[in-house]
């Protein structure tokens, strides 16, 4: 923990901040991503953790889209959707 | 960790099903007003501790905010060029630096999944 500098650093290049904060934020990033999560963070690399972390967001995106998709023909569909949503409010 | 993620989960479960019923009162409603709602309503259930979370909000706000933003962004060194897709798909992720990112990162990502899996019960309990 040696971040006095790199606290204050508020550049875009990072090189005041050191590697080992970087490193456990790649390591937190990974055990975030299904497909990674049970490796062990010496075997994979920084650039595969972040690659596949842009691919996790996107495919929530995706299931964001098709989800709303969805929702929204619900709510066009049916008359007892109103009714359906009061009820689904009242539980939470 | 687990009670900060239930809480917003909650949270965010109100305020989508708040904005739902909003939108089932208007006439018509499309895919990308539901969609414009579920970001919404998870950027206001986490508040604004979160530099992703206020740039979600400040879009919603302010368009033309934004846009500025946008223009300051564009000056960024090379080596960080392969970062470049992450910075997109974060919200306000082109302003932030790399260690700022990394963190936004893993807390956008938590709240998609949360956002994604109400959603799934939402639908399911609309569809039953």
């Amino acid at each position: 923990m040696s971040s006095r500098r790199s606290r204050s650093s508020r550049h875009s290049g990072g090189s005041r901040i050191s590697e080992d904060q970087i490193n456990d934020l790649v390591n937190k990033l990974q055990q975030l991503l299904p497909e990674l999560r049970n490796r062990s963070s010496d075997k994979v690399s920084a650039s595969r953790v972040l690659q596949d972390t842009c691919n996790y967001i996107k495919s929530l995106h995706r299931e964001v889209d098709d989800l709303s998709e969805r929702l929204s023909e619900l709510l066009e569909s049916s008359d007892t959707t109103q009714a359906a949503l009061i009820r689904s409010l009242l539980m939470q | 960790m687990t009670t900060r993620s239930s809480i917003i989960r909650t949270r965010f479960a109100c305020r989508f099903l708040h904005s739902l019923r909003k939108l089932n009162q208007q006439e018509k409603t499309n895919s990308r007003r539901v969609k414009h709602a579920a970001y919404a309503s998870m950027a206001s259930a986490v508040g604004s501790k979160r530099a992703w979370s206020r740039a979600v909000l400040s879009k919603i706000r302010n368009r033309s905010l934004n846009r500025n933003l946008l223009k300051k962004k564009k000056r960024r060194s090379s080596e960080e060029s392969e970062f470049g897709e992450l910075r997109k798909l974060v919200p306000g992720g082109q302003v932030m630096n790399f260690y700022n990112l990394l963190d936004e990162t893993a807390d956008y990502i938590n709240c998609l999944t949360s956002q994604v899996q109400v959603m799934k019960n939402i639908l399911n309990l609309l569809s039953t």
